[in-house]
């Protein structure tokens, strides 16, 4: 849709009055018909127009390299503690449900499976999606049904005689919590806590119920465990977590260090020393900072952020844009086209003048 | 009707009198503001024998930055008074001046002030400070709103008050004691009738003190439960851990916006407050009532020790009582303790300075001066360009390579690479040459790196010999300033004077050249800032924390030594004294502080600087001149005009200056934060008006120009009320290149649109109303706001696209879609509407100017709009008042385009009257007209 209206979400008004605001795909479209437009039917093929046409398509470009920037274009976050090494980022907004096989003692195998699949279809809110896990990995021989699906949740202690959930908490200590549906929210600075109850079945024995479980993001950022159960003695772990984007390599947090301006807690430069550590390549290290992140097979990493109580942990967000170079084109065929148009009229001038003294 | 005669009309006494007079009146006016404009800068004087001058230069460090003790009390009085200064008694207004009679109090300066603060605070405590406006804010205070607005520290905390009444019952106490110990056989009914007589009275002092305390507890709290609401950390500054996007910007928050007038006005006076108590404690330690209720009397007990203390007295003392036994035997232990004078007062001393450990420690957090110079480190590490070497204490260091860092962390480390001796490490240094195509840029980040490798801890000092520079580079810098100079110079020649022509082109000459020196020349800023820009100063109680002889040196500070000297030797009004201990401190911060040390060098232009104001008599100059260009327009055209363009010149090279001097104090490019922003803009409008001016002679660019500098110096002079102008800078902006580059170009882009929309209303405004407006004006109006639109959008294209890269570089992408960067892609699309409609023929002259005006809009919204929109909690009340400035101005822009569609046939100017005519010749036809024009 081309005007900005996010699912759910009321549209925008201005003291009662619907304001229409056009979002980014109508204006950017707008702009680039008008530009092709005008090419089309007013700039003529001459030397004259020269500078115009490069000028023009220089804008073009870069308005195309901003469609391109938005489709491809993923930001993620790498959090990292000092000693510690990780080859995933966050993302900073979606979900994915998990389910984790725990038994393999060298590397958990996981399943990831987006959140959207998980959602009931809001034609019919009373559906409970069943997805044949099977299909997807061999080492997951279960049908999953989504009993019940929260846009994001609250959580309380049950009263009594109400269906609730045992969780562990960090410290082993166990609780009953019982999920609450809440509004889902689009502020900028709340978060959405999806969860999900799922019952697992026996791939070979669809009757048989396995159990219900439990999974929200919330635990991913609180101090509750993921639920966990077992299976043809094999461990599986369930979980609702930031999606992760995996890598071929790990960077390890050598020293996170936060300087600060003399007698002030003003910042004068963030930075984190880090080890690359890529398979089948040497080990290196390098220090990312203010304005000087690092680039590593696509992605940029940047200091965005650390742990303000420890200072022992930092925040790199991962930028992830194979369309980086477009505006540098674009940018190049705007001043190689604002210089043509310069120099044309610098020469039709001072031919024109040589003309007019002789 | 052709210039000539009208200049006839105008003139009454024409002839060779009127011709003299007209000479003499430009020539008269200019020098009487070049008069006042010089004795502005003569250094303030001080009432009084106090050497308060030298006091105002010596050196300390407050947030992160070494600068004069005359800076400190501006901004503080700034921050808390709104001005500059303090009156010593009531103040009395114009009207009262006028009718009653009544005398204006004395004015003190800033330092005047700072020194009463620091050195004598029971005096200071009395001055009008605090600034309240808020009817709720002076309510809760127990003021009557709309009778005053300044109030006291006494005032608002009663501290004076609470003191005298502490005295009182100390009196009492004193009273009794004495009585019992002269009189130790005293009846038990001499006793009783003492006590009858004086417990009412302490009683009574006691119940008084509790009201009171009460009472500014109860404040306290109210003020208290506002902050910590809030998002800021201990030192009220952003958290960037937890307040700052990804971008580095400032993220609102949920409750920024929440706050209400009330409750921001208190916040901005506890800010106020806080400032002032830390203050009046920064350079010597003060008994007496403190917001954090605490005195400062067991320092000053201490202090008065100090010497015995520093000699290890307590030691001796007690080994002797050891070695004695006495600490066995309590009649013994007094005995030996009665003997000794001052051993029992000695001991106490060292016990309550012990005690205080924990407070110290806190306030050294707290501590807004640091005023200790760090010692220094005595080795130097050099960067030799001619031969490409780096040196420490003269010993190479090797060669860099290119492309490839000084260790594997890209960074010396301190830890790592400076010896036991502090020295460089040279095992750990990979150096090589570097091309002399990157020569400069590549030394600065050089410099950079040895600057940020020795901040971590390790205390080496950079010095930058400079033996053969590349003097190649410098010349072709040198070159192209020239060049584009003579390219000015011809551009300028074709209408305007030789000595204009000339004076211009020198002037942009040595403006590129002294910021190129400054900037990036052989005194480089980043290198010579040193140690002192990047060391912690000790602050009073961290010095004094230092001093402990359990933990720490044993010894006092001399430099705090010297200042509890200097407070006492004020209070007893000893200047003789007072000079000469001045003196010896400002003498000893040169001989710890190389004289490489760029902030320390600064402090003296800098207190210099802060006397003149420079910015304050452009404001003053373009005032005038702006009135002048409008007479010009009334009467008297030509000595009018000619005056105007004289004394906006003057004001412009008073302007040039003062930035200039104010980058080389900051060794940064001209714009670092807003206040710099609307300097340079103001200087940047006046500039390309004085160059319309003098093409088309007709006062439109000097009225241009001196509008917008004079408004663009108004919003500076408002937004100093900040604080601190020269402010060290955040994280992100850490980089001269950027700042230098696409800065630069985004605010001279501001510039162009702000002079182009200020040329709209000058054109719609003299259209509608001057009846002697007329068309060649009108068209010259039209073809300079098309000029300066062409530079707008290629200014803005070019500086917004150096901030893309900039982006890229840092963050990995190009753009974000940040409302200042969409403020800034809104200019570059607004001028490039303007620019196509004109081509396209869409609006002609007065379309143009509608557009132009609409500009202003525009500018002013990526300029301070966007500020608005991410501050919040940045700054109390500013944004409050920012936000109703900013709808007035945007209103008034509406304003002006509307009154530009007035019908042509009510222009009183030439461009309605010829309409007009018409009419009256041929109503049908003109009336035709008139619909094709207002479709312009």
């Amino acid at each position: 849709m081309a005007v900005i209206q996010i699912d759910g979400q009321p549209p925008f008004t201005l003291r009662g009055i619907f304001v229409p605001l056009p979002g980014g795909y109508l204006l950017g479209g707008l702009l680039l018909a008008n530009l092709l437009v005008s090419a089309a039917f007013r700039y003529q093929l001459s030397a004259r127009y020269a500078g115009i046409w490069i000028t023009h398509g220089g804008l073009a470009l870069m308005l195309i390299s901003e469609l391109v920037t938005d489709l491809t274009e993923r930001e993620s976050i790498m959090v990292i503690n000092e000693g510690e090494s990780v080859n995933y980022s966050k993302d900073f907004h979606l979900d994915e449900f998990v389910l984790i096989d725990e038994s393999d003692p060298a590397k958990d195998h996981v399943l990831s499976i987006p959140i959207d699949l998980l959602e009931p279809d809001s034609d019919n809110p009373t559906d409970s999606p069943t997805l044949d896990l099977a299909q997807t990995d061999q080492r997951f021989p279960f049908m999953l049904v989504v009993r019940d699906f929260y846009k994001n949740t609250d959580f309380r202690s049950p009263v009594e005689g109400e269906k609730s959930f045992d969780v562990r908490k960090s410290n082993n200590s166990k609780v009953k919590i019982v999920p609450i549906r809440q509004q889902e929210t689009f502020r900028a600075d709340e978060m959405n806590f999806r969860s999900a109850v799922v019952e697992l079945r026996a791939k070979d024995a669809p009757e048989k119920v396995l159990g219900e479980w439990l999974a929200s993001s919330f635990f991913d950022i609180a101090e509750y465990r993921p639920q966990r159960f077992e299976h043809n003695e094999k461990s599986y772990r369930i979980e609702i977590r930031r999606k992760r984007y995996y890598y071929d390599f790990y960077v390890q947090l050598l020293d996170f260090r936060f300087l600060r301006y003399p007698g002030t807690d003003r910042p004068k430069d963030f930075s984190s020393d880090v080890q690359i550590n890529a398979p089948g390549e040497l080990t290196r290290k390098t220090r990312i900072y203010m304005n000087h992140p690092l680039s590593l097979e696509g992605n940029t990493f940047f200091q965005a952020g650390f742990d303000s109580v420890t200072e022992k942990q930092t925040r790199l967000q991962v930028v992830y844009n194979p369309g980086s170079i477009l505006p540098y084109l674009g940018l190049s065929l705007v001043g190689l086209g604002l210089t043509v148009q310069f120099l044309y009229h610098l020469f039709t001038f001072a031919s024109r003048r040589r003309k007019a003294s002789s | 009707m052709s210039s000539e005669m009208r200049k006839e009309r105008d003139d009454p006494g024409s002839g060779s009198k009127g011709r003299t007079l007209s000479r003499f009146i430009p020539v008269a006016l200019v020098s009487i503001c070049a008069l006042y404009a010089l004795s502005k800068l003569r250094p303030p004087s001080h009432d009084g024998d106090f050497d308060l001058t030298t006091f105002g230069q010596l050196p300390v460090q407050q947030k992160g930055r070494v600068k004069p003790l005359d800076t400190v009390a501006r901004n503080a009085l700034l921050v808390m008074r709104g001005k500059q200064t303090v009156p010593d008694g009531p103040e009395a207004s114009y009207f009262e001046k006028l009718f009653y009679g009544k005398k204006s109090p004395r004015y003190l300066t800033a330092i005047e002030w700072f020194a009463e603060l620091t050195l004598r605070p029971t005096k200071a405590d009395k001055y009008k400070v605090f600034r309240i406006d808020h009817p709720e804010v002076l309510g809760l205070f127990g003021f009557e709103p709309g009778k005053a607005k300044y109030f006291s520290f006494n005032d608002l905390f009663h501290s004076t008050d609470i003191e005298n009444l502490r005295k009182k019952q100390d009196k009492i106490l004193k009273e009794v004691n004495d009585y019992v110990s002269d009189n130790p056989d005293a009846s038990v009914k001499d006793k009783e009738e003492m006590r009858e007589r004086l417990i009412p009275q302490y009683e009574d002092a006691q119940d008084k003190l509790d009201s009171l305390m009460a009472k500014v507890t109860q404040i306290e709290r109210a003020i208290r439960s506002i902050k910590l609401g809030e998002d800021l950390n201990r030192n009220n500054q952003i958290d960037d851990g937890e307040d700052l996007n990804q971008n580095g910007k400032l993220d609102p928050g949920p409750d920024s916006k929440k706050y209400t007038p009330y409750q921001r006005n208190l916040g901005h006076l506890y800010d106020a407050v806080t400032l002032y108590d830390q203050l009046k404690n920064s350079l010597f330690p003060h008994a007496g009532v403190h917001l954090l209720g605490y005195s400062y009397s067991k320092e000053i007990e201490a202090l008065s020790f100090h010497k015995e203390i520093s000699d290890g007295a307590i030691e001796k003392l007690r080994e002797e009582l050891l070695a004695s036994g006495a600490l066995e035997n309590e009649s013994k232990l007094m005995e030996i303790l009665s003997k000794k004078p001052k051993a029992m007062e000695l001991i106490q001393a060292d016990q309550s300075l012990k005690a205080s450990k924990p407070f110290l420690r806190g306030q050294a957090r707290f501590a807004p001066l640091g005023i200790v110079a760090p010692a220094s480190y005595k080795g130097t590490v050099s960067i030799e360009n001619g031969s490409d070497k780096l040196t420490a204490d003269g010993e190479p260091l090797g060669e860099f390579l290119e492309g490839e860092d000084l260790n594997h962390n890209g960074q010396l480390d301190p830890e790592e690479d400076l010896n036991e001796n502090g020295k460089l490490d040279q095992s750990h240094v990979k150096i090589g040459s570097y091309s002399p195509l990157d020569g400069i840029w590549r030394e600065n980040q050089l410099r950079e790196k040895l600057i940020k490798s020795v901040d971590g801890g390790a205390t080496a000092t950079l010095t930058n010999e400079h033996n053969g520079r590349d003097w190649i580079w410098d010349a072709l810098f040198y070159l192209s300033f020239a060049g584009m100079a003579f390219l000015l110079f011809k551009v300028l020649k074709r209408k305007g004077s030789l000595a204009f022509s000339t004076s211009i082109a020198l002037l942009l000459f040595a403006t590129l050249s002294l910021t190129w020196i400054v900037l990036f020349g052989p005194t480089s800023a980043t290198v010579s800032n040193g140690s002192l820009h990047h060391i912690n100063w000790a602050s009073l109680s961290g010095s004094l924390l230092e001093s402990r002889a359990d933990s720490g040196t044993g010894k006092i500070d001399p430099t705090l030594m010297s200042y509890a000297e200097l407070s006492n030797s004020y209070q007893d009004g000893d200047h003789t004294k007072f000079n000469a201990v001045v003196k010896t401190l400002s003498e000893d911060f040169e001989k710890v502080a190389p004289s490489q040390w760029h902030d320390f060098k600064n402090r003296i232009p800098e207190h210099m600087f802060n006397g003149a104001q420079p910015f304050v008599t452009c404001m003053a100059l373009y005032l005038i001149a702006l009135i002048l260009v409008f007479l010009s327009w009334l009467i008297w055209q030509e000595p009018m005009q000619k005056s105007a363009v004289g004394i906006a010149c003057l004001a412009l090279a008073f302007h040039v200056v003062g930035l200039v001097v104010r980058i080389w104090i900051q060794g940064r490019p001209p714009v670092t934060n807003l206040y710099s922003s609307a300097i340079f803009i103001s200087l940047g409008a006046v500039a390309f008006g004085l160059i319309f001016e003098r093409i088309y002679r007709n006062g439109i660019g000097t009225a241009a120009a001196s509008i917008v500098g004079f408004l663009s110096l108004l919003v500076a002079h408002n937004l100093a009320m900040d604080g601190d102008t020269m402010e060290v800078l955040q994280a992100v902006l850490d980089t001269n290149f950027w700042l230098a580059t696409h800065v630069v170009c985004i605010t001279l882009g501001y510039v162009a649109m702000f002079v182009a929309g200020i040329l709209g209303i000058l054109y719609v405004l003299r259209g509608l109303l001057d009846s002697r407006f007329d068309k060649k004006t009108a068209r010259s109006i039209s073809s300079m706001i098309y000029g300066v639109t062409c530079f707008a959008v290629l200014l803005s294209f070019v500086g917004t696209m150096l901030g893309g890269i900039w982006a890229d570089q840092s963050w990995g992408r190009f753009w974000g879609w940040d409302p200042k960067e969409n403020g800034a892609l809104l200019i570059v699309i607004w001028s490039a509407i303007l620019l196509h409609a004109r081509w396209g023929g869409l609006a002609k002259d007065r379309g143009i100017a509608a557009l132009a005006i609409f500009g202003n809009v525009i500018t002013a919204w990526s300029w301070f709009g966007t500020n608005l929109l991410q501050e919040g909690l940045h700054s109390y009340g500013f944004s409050d008042a920012g936000f109703i400035w900013l709808r007035g101005f945007i209103g008034i822009q509406l304003f002006f385009i509307a009154i530009a569609y007035v019908p042509k046939g009510l222009w009183r100017s030439e461009l309605g009257s010829s309409l007009r005519r018409r009419q009256r010749e041929n109503p049908v036809k003109a009336s035709l007209s008139s619909e094709n024009s207002s479709e312009s």
